[in-house]
């Protein structure tokens, strides 16, 4: 309590050092400060941070386009399911505190979990996808410049009625797309 | 997720920002205060 | 010490030189005799250069049927498709309840039937992973040629 008083004193109190030396030092103080709290943040984006706890994730997702494709252009973890938007991304991080708790109570800490809770995992996420119109699939593949005459028969007359017309978004009809399916017994569509 | 569970998060979320702000304020004054009383500051 | 190492030399020239001798002698069982494979020509003991890797077609038109009773081809590429207890892509456009929506060919009623014949609600078991009969297509020409011709009615 002191020491609180004190430091409050310190700072109420004009300092002896010149006007540029105290300004200097909170300038850079805060770039280091700004720079060391997003250089955290990013490091909990990695794919080694979330495969430390998701790691069977991570072995489904090898196979995928997302993963290794023809040019190398690639998705991780965060690029599909932290927003990019930084307000967004505090919101989402703060929420991640959730995934604490999970991971300490072993909610998915065998494959037998994982495979049980799958199905409300993959909910959520999609649930997520459709209210933000798949914002994160849109971040790179941005539908305002598909270019039609350079995909298949199929891609075009889907992407050119249902999901143009902003009937369907990205994650309405390419589910599965990352991951291993849940058992789609009810989902719309399958 | 529920719009209960979407009100909480976005509450707690958005008063993160502020709060990170202050926390790194704070922790600069605290080293900027330190560091100026081995030098200006000093205590005669 | 010296009439050691004499004799040591002596002793390894001679293994040498039979060992040559033996060496022609396996090298004449490797010519493959004008016998020409899938390999191509080459002989045995010489590697030949790898073909191009084959691509699987995106996207094209359904491919008319060699044979009455052929699984189709897949037209399309099957890149990552689950076909598993969860989930059956291929039948989130080719079931009877999607076809019509997504354009895509119906599977037919065969799918439907067990094994004696009785006809289910929903695709048969035995029916359920097909990529054990429809297979996709590679960007490639035939390993051997052959002139085989369709029945009348499909040409």
């Amino acid at each position: 309590m002191k020491l609180i008083l004190n430091f409050w004193r310190k700072l109420t109190t004009p300092s002896k050092a010149a006007v540029g030396t105290v300004l200097a030092m909170g300038f850079l103080g805060g770039i280091i400060f700004w720079g060391a709290f997003n250089m955290g943040m990013e490091a909990t984006n990695t794919e080694e941070f979330c495969s430390a706890c998701h790691a069977p994730i991570l072995k489904e997702l090898k196979e995928t386009i997302h993963y290794s494709n023809r040019s190398g252009v690639r998705a991780i973890c965060s690029d599909c399911h932290v927003p990019h938007k930084w307000t967004d991304k505090i919101v989402r991080k703060v929420q991640a505190s959730n995934e604490i708790v999970a991971f300490l109570m072993g909610k998915i800490s065998t494959q037998e979990k994982f495979e049980a809770r799958r199905k409300h995992l993959a909910v959520r996420e999609w649930q997520r996808m459709k209210e933000n119109d798949s914002q994160e699939c849109r971040n790179c593949h941005n539908f305002e410049f598909m270019d039609f005459s350079e995909q298949g028969p199929r891609s075009r007359k889907q992407h050119s009625t249902a999901l143009a017309s902003g009937e369907k978004t990205c994650v309405d009809c390419h589910k599965g797309i990352a991951h291993q399916l849940p058992d789609m017994s009810d989902v719309p569509g399958w | 997720m529920s719009t209960l569970e979407y009100v909480i998060w976005h509450i707690l979320g958005y008063t993160a920002i502020p709060f990170i702000f202050l926390v790194g304020f704070i922790g600069v004054a605290g080293v900027s205060v330190w560091a100026l009383s081995f030098t200006s500051d000093k205590k005669k | 010490m010296r009439k050691l190492l004499a004799v040591l030399l002596a002793a390894g020239t001679l293994f040498s030189v039979s060992a040559q001798s033996t060496e022609t002698a396996v090298i004449e069982n490797v010519n493959n005799g004008g016998v020409a494979s899938l390999r191509g020509i080459t002989e045995l003991d010489t590697t030949r250069k790898a073909d191009e890797l084959k691509r699987v077609i995106k996207d094209r038109s359904p491919i008319d049927r060699d044979y009455v009773y052929q699984p189709p081809l897949v037209p399309h590429q099957t890149r990552h498709y689950e076909v598993s207890l969860n989930a059956n892509k291929c039948l989130s456009c080719h079931s009877w309840k999607y076809a019509g929506e997504m354009g895509a060919t119906k599977i037919s009623v065969t799918h439907y039937q067990s094994r004696e014949g009785e006809v289910l609600s929903d695709v048969s078991p035995r029916r359920y992973f097909c990529l054990q009969c429809h297979v996709t297509q590679a960007d490639a020409s035939p390993l051997i040629e052959n002139d085989f011709k369709r029945v009348d009615s499909l040409r």
